[in-house]
């Protein structure tokens, strides 16, 4: 069978011939569902500001309340996380392609966006942990401080607080790092395989 | 735009080039599942697209634009959405083996070259299935953005791996 045979085979066949499709209905599941996503990408970027702004409001209400000044610091470092992520989502969403845009480029921006996702995961120390850790350190340090006189117990407890924020600390970086190699690097190669592809020379086989 | 004359645009286009969209999508996605899922993504772009339809292409160009944008990032399996907007009569997928027996019918034939697309890399699948259409060098390289000297010589090995494979010669 001659490749010409397979196209007119091809061009023959009635491709949409095993769906039932209703236009309205249809119509009608697009137009909600590009609502849904519409709301879904706006309800996620306030429930990250709100989740910032309530984070910063527990530490301020509780350094006010127990006098434990320190706890500014977590607060502070919250509110940098957050102001820090809101930005950067904003960002990226002006940087965005359109479809006017060539493949070429709507490919590129796929892979700018994977990369920078890949970016955010692998510095996650620098701008989602780190500014958490002064605050932390400094008010379980002075809690324990204040608390000398009170015995081991109390000690212990404050040394078991330390322990756990370090090892939550531990393992977000570890499942950040994972899912870089897991998801996002291979991601990142199939687009610039496509890439490539896109651009390779005329005469490549 | 207002919304009356974005609704009547993606009215026609679902009307006359549905089928042109079934066809991507089952030539990049393997299951009903996935096929469903690349569906909603296409016919959601192409809804946020038509705001950038200005008519300087032809329609059909500009919706295996879309189509194949979609296709080519889509990632298999990223959302599974609640309900399906397609309702097969029979099940795309029948479990053959490819290219075991000599086709027998033309719909045979149909899913073979379906199956054997989705086994090309993304880019020669989808100059693949726009020749299978019939589109002309130009507009296929219009579509991806490249070169129509590149999409000849892609044509070339294409047109050789498919008839190899359904003729099951060296």
């Amino acid at each position: 069978m001659t490749f010409d045979d397979l196209q007119s085979k091809w061009q023959s066949h009635n491709h949409d011939v095993t769906l039932i499709v209703d236009t309205n209905d249809l119509m009608n599941e697009v137009r909600q569902k590009h609502r849904v996503f519409e709301r879904q990408l706006l309800c996620r970027d306030l429930s990250e500001i709100l989740a910032a702004l309530l984070i910063t409001f527990f530490f301020a209400t509780i350094a006010v309340l127990t006098g434990q000044w320190t706890l500014l610091l977590c607060a502070a470092g919250s509110l940098f996380v957050g102001l820090f992520f809101i930005t950067d989502r904003l960002k990226q969403r002006r940087r965005r392609s359109s479809f006017a845009d060539s493949l070429p480029r709507s490919v590129d921006a796929a892979i700018e966006e994977v990369k920078h996702q890949i970016w955010l995961l692998r510095n996650i120390m620098w701008w989602y942990l780190l500014p958490l850790v002064p605050g932390i350190v400094l008010f379980l340090g002075s809690s324990s401080w204040q608390s000398r006189a009170n015995g081991f117990a109390e000690q212990f407890v404050i040394a078991a607080v330390g322990v756990i924020c370090a090892v939550a600390f531990w393992l977000v970086y570890k499942i950040n790092h994972r899912e870089i190699k897991k998801t996002l690097d291979p991601r990142r190669q199939e687009l610039e395989a496509l890439r490539s592809a896109l651009t390779s020379s005329d005469t490549d086989s | 735009m207002t919304a009356d004359e974005q609704e009547a645009i993606f009215q026609r286009w679902i009307a006359n080039h549905l089928g042109l969209m079934i066809k991507v999508v089952r030539s990049f996605a393997p299951v009903m599942t996935d096929q469903d899922d690349l569906l909603q993504d296409v016919l959601i772009n192409l809804w946020s697209s038509i705001a950038n339809f200005h008519g300087n292409s032809k329609e059909t160009t500009w919706i295996y634009r879309v189509s194949l944008q979609t296709a080519l990032v889509w990632k298999r399996g990223e959302r599974r959405r609640n309900k399906q907007l397609l309702n097969y009569m029979n099940h795309i997928e029948k479990n053959t083996t490819l290219f075991d027996d000599a086709p027998t019918r033309d719909e045979d034939v149909v899913e073979q070259l379906y199956a054997a697309i989705r086994q090309l890399p993304k880019l020669e699948a989808s100059i693949a299935l726009m020749h299978l259409d019939g589109l002309s060098y130009r507009d296929i390289a219009d579509v991806l953005g490249i070169t129509e000297n590149l999409v000849g010589v892609k044509l070339t090995r294409i047109r050789k791996e498919l008839s190899k494979r359904f003729n099951g010669s060296n």
